[in-house]
């Protein structure tokens, strides 16, 4: 597979503390692209320089070959951590509207369809703010993946929901990877890593501690679960 | 077309809210509130004169003392000549009240001249408590002290004198009408008049425009699907729209209570005329006036973190704006002072500097045109900022922006 984004030497400095360190690495068109970290170890921060919204103090990016520029027409659908909507508008308008920002050809239609199926049909007329924030989760993923991204970058998207739910949230990132969407996918649940990542990026203090496929990281740190490593790597920092 | 979307999105939400209504129509509320209490006011005084004065059913007695008054015939209201009964003394009326021979009865002591009070004596029937008899005795007496003094000396006194002034333009001389000056001055008021309430009613709702995505963490998931100018220019659009549909909801209501009032002749007798040229460059200051603001307001949210922040900036920029009012001294000369200059030029001062330098009549045409021409660019200009900042403010959910840093930042162009 291509490299649909690659990362060279990213520096990201906020005032005089450097977030993130020298870091490279790349995600291939079509895969599914693990990028984990403890809390505050820089991955919103590299998400957020790949998509326009914090600029490298050094570094290149390139994406499917050609220096990044926002005039693409590569779509891409982010579900960040810090996520919210409008809380006073009612779920279909709060849809339609994204929709159509997007680009979506039949918004309404389409909003209707997605909350069919996530099980929010009968809430289409319910403000925001009266939904559970597993609801509320729902309709920003739907946003999320609107208009068929060609990447998509997914910050902790079941943090809070239940398994039920976690799995119906899995089964659509499923479909969509099947379609050839490209995902970024940065969770803590390693159980998620190992079922559905390819290739996985490990960060701590803004540096790449382990970068490969799963089987790849595995074998560098001979240990059977990407749960360990992660033990490993982070337990370090306790014992230093 | 996703700036439309922008727009038609947050017009329409603006539109559900109460709020917006709640404001928009306290205005014209409290205009026809008004008018409906001076008009009933107006109307319970002329009542109250005239059924004083409709004392044609009434049968009338007087005893004057004085033997000053000699005519007892006076034109009613009904436009006859009614007589009012001569009574020979006081007892003798209050008798014929009593027994009901006479309606009203009036008597002139003998030290009138000394101490001129009339006693009026009312038989309480259909007459009610509060009513005014006054008139028929005081059309007697005007009548008599008429009839004694030289016709030129009673109006006189009696204030009938009529003054005529005219007055002539600075310029050409030519003689300047009540009505032709009152038409001048008609536009630039109002447009300040609107302005000021525009200021009032939706200067919060302008400066939260930008904070609520920050406030509830909408703008990563907003700049992923529009470009940031983008998004303000169609905010821009809708709270545009807003105010022009607030103007539209003071004004018609007004031209109606205007026509209502022209139509019952209360107003004054003067000829007014809406010209075409006032109204057209007033309404062009006025709208580019609101878009400088409004552009300003956006500017407030960016660099804002929450709707608090914004506030405190916001109250900031109203007291510049309205720094012409506190210093209207400087305007109100024939020719404004150095401060006055200096507020016509001054962004944040110079729409309302101009509305008072426009009504004072000592705005050249140059200078109002180069003054909406500084409005509107300096109004896209801080709009351009304001989406320059928003592309790297919009995701400090909690920090102030940090200037250094961002006039540091490359430039980006942004596409979805």
């Amino acid at each position: 597979m291509a490299d649909l984004i690659e990362v060279k030497n990213f520096k990201i400095s906020f005032a005089s503390k450097t977030v993130i360190k020298n870091l490279s690495f790349s995600v291939k068109k079509g895969e599914i692209f693990g990028l984990l970290g403890s809390n505050g170890c820089g991955k919103t921060t590299t998400i957020r320089t790949l998509l326009g919204l914090y600029h490298a103090d050094s570094g290149q990016l390139l994406i499917d070959g050609k220096p990044f520029d926002q005039n693409s027409d590569i779509k891409v659908g982010y579900l960040p951590e810090e996520r919210g909507l409008y809380k006073k508008e009612s779920v279909i308008d709060t849809m339609v509207y994204f929709a159509r920002l997007r680009g979506v050809k039949n918004p309404k239609q389409w909003s209707l369809d997605y909350l069919n199926r996530v099980g929010l049909s009968d809430h289409i007329k319910t403000k925001i703010e009266k939904l559970s924030q597993g609801m509320q989760q729902k309709v920003q993923l739907g946003i999320t993946i609107m208009g068929d991204p060609d990447i998509l970058i997914l910050d902790e998207p079941t943090k809070g929901f239940d398994p039920v739910n976690r799995h119906l949230l899995m089964d659509i990132i499923e479909e969509l990877h099947a379609k050839g969407c490209t995902i970024i996918l940065i969770t803590h649940y390693m159980e998620e890593v190992e079922r559905f990542c390819d290739r996985i990026l490990l960060l701590k203090d803004g540096t790449a501690k382990a970068y490969g496929t799963l089987n790849e990281v595995r074998n560098k740190f001979h240990r059977r679960s990407i749960d360990q490593i992660f033990v490993d790597i982070y337990g370090a920092k306790e014992e230093a | 077309m996703k700036t439309l979307q922008v727009a038609r999105f947050e017009l329409t939400r603006n539109l559900k809210k109460p709020s917006f209504w709640l404001a928009a129509l306290m205005v014209p509320v409290i205009l026809v509130a008004y008018v409906m209490i001076v008009g009933f006011t107006s109307y319970s005084a002329t009542e109250d004169l005239m059924s004083g004065s409709d004392t044609a059913s009434l049968r009338l007695g007087l005893c004057d003392e004085t033997e000053y008054i000699r005519q007892y015939t006076f034109m009613n209201s009904d436009g006859k000549e009614q007589t009012v009964a001569k009574i020979n003394d006081r007892d003798a009326g209050l008798k014929a009240i009593e027994n009901s021979e006479l309606d009203v009865f009036y008597y002139i002591a003998p030290n009138f001249a000394e101490q001129p009070t009339i006693e009026i004596h009312v038989k309480n029937g259909e007459a009610g408590l509060f009513d005014d008899y006054s008139a028929p005795i005081s059309t007697l007496l005007g009548a008599e002290a008429q009839s004694r003094v030289e016709p030129i000396n009673y109006m006189i006194i009696a204030g009938a004198v009529n003054y005529s002034t005219t007055n002539y333009d600075q310029d050409d001389n030519h003689v300047v009408d009540m009505g032709e000056t009152v038409s001048h001055m008609l536009a630039p008021i109002a447009a300040i008049v609107l302005f000021y309430i525009i200021l009032v009613l939706l200067g919060n709702r302008l400066t939260v425009a930008m904070t609520e995505e920050k406030e509830n963490r909408i703008s990563e998931l907003l700049l992923t699907s529009i470009k940031p100018i983008n998004l303000i220019i169609g905010k821009t659009i809708s709270l545009m729209v807003l105010g022009i549909i607030q103007i539209l909801i003071i004004l018609i209501p007004a031209l109606v209570v205007y026509r209502i009032a022209d139509n019952y002749n209360m107003l004054p007798d003067i000829e007014i005329t809406f010209e075409a040229g006032s109204i057209a460059i007033s309404l062009t200051l006025l709208l580019c006036s609101y878009f400088m603001f409004t552009a300003l307001s956006m500017l407030i949210g960016t660099i804002s973190s929450t709707a608090r922040d914004a506030n405190s900036y916001a109250s900031v920029l109203i007291i510049m704006m309205i720094l012409p009012i506190i210093f209207l001294n400087a305007f109100s000369a024939e020719t404004p002072t150095t401060l006055g200059y200096v507020l016509t030029y001054f962004p944040p001062s110079a729409p309302i500097a101009l509305m008072l330098r426009n009504i004072f009549g000592n705005l050249p045409t140059w200078e109002m045109i180069i003054g909406i021409i500084e409005i509107f660019v300096v109004g896209a200009l801080v709009l351009r900022l304001a989406a320059y900042i928003f592309c790297h403010n919009a995701i400090s959910f909690t920090a102030k922006v940090d200037f250094k840093k961002l006039l540091g930042a490359p430039r980006k162009q942004w596409k979805n």
